[in-house]
């Protein structure tokens, strides 16, 4: 069974998430998915996180969908006008993308271009209704189309928010299952327990949330996530655990499994898998 | 200045029509020159309100006042003891008034009688056009003083696109060429040297596009 079969049937569910490459050369990128090749049930292809400029995810998930990977493509609303995302939506189903993660996508200035201009022609519960649209045979105009994609499509969460700013995500997660999102990503998870709060009020093997458990490489890395990315709760342990080690990286996918055996345990329906900067090793700690 | 539209009667009398005193407000600044929300529009509105809702068997109170500037703390406190006796106000200002309002009086609701348009002059009596986006990093001195990014369908940086035709452009024949305007001008102050350059890529960073901005003069900060 493929990643969209298993997700409905209620089986447990993998994803690796690879970002393509900076750059043409998309040599590292195939083999690190090669790799997870068989464990994960695809490939969740990153559109240029942290707005860094680097291949689409468009251009990364059709390499892989060539070399027979199934592939969840994310794609983000803030480079492109609803003629794009429309477009760029019928492209990735004729190349054989069969799920997409729709996202809002950061800001321009947190990344390497800040002088770049964001569009954001929709919002992210908008693409997924659009993505509905033209699985119907119409796009955003009501134009007729010649074959229509029936994309699986997800969006994000915020799982780890706390008291309004949660109710205000579970809200916003209905609106996007109304729109037509089948799953959910969480933001990165150091920890289970930030995801308790969550769990309490949410079904996550009902509304199919998984969580998106990252291995940290370093201590220092962990310093940087902590100081840098919100909502993410770096447990000071993990840092000292990391700071100790004598080989961090293996000592952060150890982390990372437990943090991944936790959250099974707590009811999650499977999760997305990253290693950023150690994409190579990201195979050695998925669940066979 | 800052150009608005009134909105159409039906969508103010949707906002309003659930309260029994409306407190309808003015601005005596760039919305009375666009002739959208100064002192005669008001009276002009608050006229047609009471009518529709006198039509209509509904008992309605609307009251009238305009501020010499709503985007100010100190006008908008005129109307502090006044606010209270209404369920609401309805505000003729630009969408800055109308927020700084609600910022102010944070209990009373706030709506919109005027559609916020853009940055514009007032070419004839009735007719105003957009000159300016508030991009944040002004490139007039480079292009004849007229701005390719307010004025360009396509905020194109370096000449016309294809679509320009007998300096008209591809949106509507009645819209003039930016491009066309800035080589036209360029000619006239014998500066035509300038069309050559290759202008740098724009920094968009300054745009609305990065998020809401501010500015910050320190030295006349209290």
């Amino acid at each position: 069974m493929g990643f969209r079969e298993k997700l409905l049937a209620g089986e447990r569910v993998f994803l690796a998430e690879l970002a393509p490459p900076k750059g043409s050369d998309t040599t590292v990128f195939v083999s690190n998915a090669l790799g997870v090749k068989g464990r994960a049930d695809a490939v969740l292809v990153l559109d240029m996180p942290g707005a860094v400029m680097r291949m689409s995810a468009l251009g990364g998930a059709a390499v892989l969908a060539a070399q027979g990977l199934s592939c969840v493509m994310q794609m983000t609303c803030r480079d492109r006008n609803r003629l794009a995302l429309q477009a760029d939506l019928l492209a990735a189903w004729a190349l054989g993308v069969r799920a997409v993660h729709a996202v809002k996508g950061e800001d321009p200035r947190l990344g390497d271009h800040p002088d770049a201009r964001a569009v954001y022609g929709l919002d992210s519960t908008g693409l997924i209704g659009t993505a509905r649209s033209l699985g119907e045979g119409r796009d955003m105009a009501g134009g007729a189309l010649s074959g229509s994609p029936d994309f699986l499509m997800g969006a994000s969460v915020l799982a780890a928010a706390r008291g309004s700013a949660l109710m205000m995500e579970i809200e916003d997660m209905e609106r996007k299952i109304e729109a037509g999102a089948r799953f959910f990503v969480t933001q990165p998870v150091l920890d289970a327990e930030s995801l308790t709060a969550f769990r309490k009020r949410v079904d996550p093997a009902a509304a199919r949330v998984l969580p998106r458990v990252i291995a940290l490489r370093s201590a220092a890395m962990a310093r940087w996530v902590a100081a840098h990315v919100d909502h993410v709760n770096v447990p000071p342990a993990l840092a000292a655990r990391l700071e100790e080690a004598e080989f961090p990286v293996t000592e952060g996918m150890r982390a990372a499994r437990e943090t991944l055996e936790a959250v099974l345990d707590m009811g999650f329906p499977g999760a997305v898998l990253g290693a950023p900067g150690i994409e190579h090793r990201l195979c050695e700690w998925i669940p066979e | 200045m800052i150009v608005a539209e009134q909105k159409k009667l039906e969508e103010i009398v949707g906002q309003i029509q659930d309260f029994n005193k409306i407190l309808l407000v003015g601005c005596n600044e760039c919305v009375t020159v666009c002739e959208a929300g100064g002192k005669k529009e008001v009276g002009i509105l608050a006229s047609a309100l009471r009518m529709y809702f006198l039509n209509h068997g509904k008992e309605m109170t609307i009251d009238e006042v305009t501020l010499e500037r709503q985007c100010d703390h100190e006008y908008l406190e005129e109307i502090r003891d006044m606010q209270d006796k209404y369920d609401a106000v309805l505000s003729l200002a630009c969408g800055v008034g109308v927020q700084f309002m609600a910022e102010k009086y944070h209990d009373k609701p706030v709506y919109p009688g005027v559609n916020t348009c853009f940055l514009g002059a007032t070419e004839e009596r009735g007719l105003w056009t957009e000159r300016c986006q508030a991009c944040g990093s002004c490139i007039l001195a480079y292009t004849g003083g007229i701005c390719p990014v307010s004025r360009c369908a396509k905020r194109l940086m370096n000449g016309p696109c294809g679509g320009s035709t007998n300096g008209k452009c591809e949106i509507s024949k009645e819209t003039d060429c930016a491009w066309q305007l800035i080589v036209n001008r360029l000619k006239a102050l014998g500066r035509m040297d300038d069309y050559e350059k290759l202008m740098p890529l724009k920094d968009w960073s300054t745009d609305r596009a990065g998020g809401p901005r501010k500015v910050v003069k320190e030295d006349v900060q209290l």
